[in-house]
């Protein structure tokens, strides 16, 4: 019989920005079985978002993770607006698909960034977070914030973007875009990439169906499953179609995700060009939620679900959160098994862009 | 009041209901628990073509309700979720953490059964 | 001015560890790390080792299972170090204080030399941070500020 040693890896790890433990048993260098240890970020927050009014809320469902924040306020105030029967104004659903599509892009770069780094290539880690940080200023200088921009509101969102504004916004977005046609090449055709990839941690299309995969990982598996496509705030006015790959494997992701970069730089010009006149937001005083709704949107990780049951009060009875991440743990302890350990956190892990402020809330 | 469109079911066709949506070909997208009068009510979210499906089954106090994780892998964190949260008896699990996915022994034991207040209004 | 001195406040090394965060703190972070803000011209590296590291960086408050890890890596650090609280969580548990699974701030696990408030701290904050806690290393003379 060959020895088996069983690896903590975390919580505290380099490669990895985040405290979440797996615990590895191995035989000699291969992974039979992972398994993960959470609550090193479990705060409480669905029980605090039952004690605070549901205005409040939208700011700390904001902060349930800083990296989607503005796609949480989105899937909420989406729930709440249906509970009180409220349509928000044109101008907002675009704004929000600007807004919404800025968070995707930001959180691609990230994961390329960090992608990179765990390859052990630095100075593409440079690169993209250069060119990051491009995003981050018109993300700045539409919102006021970073990294939680607390700009959608329930009924609208908090402040307009003046049309010069956007014009600069869209003319920086070209600039990010031709930065990131110097990365993307690197990233996709460099073969040291592509060795280290490809043919690693295959989720096939019936797998990813049975172990409920979501985002760029169903998608990389050959299901068209995109939020987007329910056509909530206005993506239902724009055109796109979700980007599959039907290999399956590590690099598979990776392709969906550069693509998508591109993409979300399409669908905001799209949206900019579009975008109706009016106002941005509209007042919801005196109106109070009753009944029960279940919400998705789609997140840089994948389908964000939200259930949300009011009582005709100020304060939810219940907001359950389901993140992307949650339904990717099931495929990634699939991914895991076998893999070797040298694999695991640069190529494996990373696969699914995890994201454990989310899973644990 | 707007409420969802649930399939109202018993505990006890709680498998059957699933292996025939699995059959279907439907994915588990999660398992929501809430508290309600007397018990907990646990509502199962699936999902076939963006379309949503939902079960609906109430508990009474400490009644057991069996693990649809042979079926749907993907439910064994939402069901130890619900068992630390909510206190909810799942039975037939094959990845137990033991009431313990979250929280460790000095948080309070099932910090969602009961309504809020508990710590933040003292 | 000592060498010791000198040398401390030229090439403070940090390891990072967050916590019960929303990542919002840990990825501006890791931007202060990158081109645009560049600490490398401060000296600062960001290791993985705490036995590397002069100052550690916490984002995110102390929640009932991590409070054990925080204590290990500030307890393998080699003295002399500093603590850095990046963001109001860190600081107090900020929006996060009445949640039931959260101690508070990281100052009830480990001893905390510098407050960057912020929520999210911006990196130009984070990088001030890091240089006040260079800053404390550089006056310690040998013995450890921060608990020891
Ligand atoms: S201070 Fe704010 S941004 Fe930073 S970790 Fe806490 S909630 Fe997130």
């Amino acid at each position: 019989m060959r020895q088996r040693t069983v690896i903590p890896f975390g919580p505290q790890h380099p490669v990895f920005p985040e405290p979440l433990q797996l615990k590895l048993h191995l035989e000699e260098e291969r992974v039979i079985e992972a398994i993960p240890v959470l609550g090193y970020v479990h705060r409480g927050l669905e029980k605090l978002a039952e004690q605070k009014d549901f205005v409040q809320n939208v700011f700390l469902i904001e902060r349930l993770c800083g990296i989607c924040s503005f796609m949480h306020a989105l899937c909420y105030c989406q729930g709440i607006e249906s509970l009180i029967g409220l349509q928000v104004p044109d101008r907002a659903r675009f704004l929000r698909t600007i807004w919404a599509e800025l968070a995707r892009l930001h959180s691609h770069h990230l994961w390329l960034g960090l992608l990179a780094d765990a390859l052990g290539f630095e100075s593409l880690f440079m690169q993209v977070f250069r060119n990051r940080e491009i995003i981050m200023d018109v993300i700045e200088a539409t919102t006021g914030g970073r990294m939680i921009f607390c700009s959608c509101l329930i009924g609208g969102v908090r402040r307009d973007i003046p049309n010069d504004l956007l014009k600069e916004t869209i003319a920086r977005l070209d600039q990010a875009e031709k930065l990131l046609d110097q990365i993307a090449p690197v990233i996709l055709a460099e073969y040291t990439v592509k060795e280290r990839t490809a043919n690693l941690g295959i989720v096939t299309k019936e797998q990813a169906r049975k172990l409920g995969a979501v985002g760029p990982v169903a998608r990389a598996s050959g299901i068209a499953m995109d939020m987007r496509t329910l056509g909530y705030a206005a993506y239902g006015d724009l055109d796109f179609a979700p980007i599959v790959e039907e290999a399956g494997d590590c690099y598979a992701r990776i392709v969906v995700r550069v693509k998508e970069m591109y993409q979300s730089f399409d669908l905001i010009k799209q949206a900019a060009k579009r975008m109706p006149k009016g106002e941005h937001a509209l007042p919801i005083k005196r109106l109070l939620p009753d009944g029960e709704t279940v919400v998705r949107v789609e997140q840089p990780r994948g389908e964000l679900m939200y259930y949300i049951r009011a009582n005709g009060s100020k304060k939810l009875e219940r907001v359950r959160v389901r993140t992307p991440t949650y339904a990717n743990i099931p495929p990634l302890l699939h991914m895991l098994t076998g893999a070797q350990l040298a694999n695991v956190a640069a190529v494996a892990v990373l696969s699914i862009d995890p994201c454990i402020s989310c899973v644990e809330r | 009041m707007r409420e969802l469109e649930a399939i109202e079911i018993g505990v006890d066709q709680l498998l059957g209901e699933a292996h025939l949506l699995a059959q279907d070909g439907w994915r588990l997208v999660t398992i929501t628990c809430a508290r309600s009068e007397d018990g907990c009510e646990v509502i199962y979210h699936f999902d076939k073509d963006l379309k949503l499906k939902h079960l609906r089954l109430q508990l009474a106090l400490e009644q057991e309700v069996p693990s649809i994780m042979p079926i749907f892998f993907p439910a064994y964190l939402a069901e130890n979720e619900a068992m630390n949260l909510y206190g909810l008896r799942v039975t037939g699990l094959n990845i137990d953490y033991g009431g313990r996915l979250f929280t460790t022994a000095e948080a309070p034991r099932h910090p969602m059964a009961r309504p809020a207040g508990a710590r933040g209004e003292e | 001015m000592g060498v010791y001195r000198w040398a401390r406040q030229r090439s403070p090394w940090i390891v990072h560890f967050n916590a019960a965060s929303c990542n919002g703190c840990a990825i501006e972070f890791f931007t202060a790390m990158t081109p645009i803000y560049d600490t490398e011209r401060f000296g600062i590296i960001n290791t993985g080792n705490p036995k590397h590291a002069d100052i550690l960086v916490m984002t995110g408050g102390a929640n009932h299972r991590n409070a054990r890890v925080i204590k290990n890596i500030f307890w393998q650090m080699p003295a002399p170090k500093a603590v850095v609280a990046v963001g109001v969580c860190a600081c107090s548990a900020g929006i996060f204080h009445d949640c039931y699974n959260m101690l508070g701030g990281v100052d009830k696990v480990i001893p905390v030399d510098v407050y960057v408030p912020g929520c999210a701290a911006r990196p130009e904050a984070i990088i001030e941070g890091i240089l006040r806690a260079a800053e404390l290393l550089a006056e310690s003379g040998g013995e450890g500020v921060g608990g020891d």
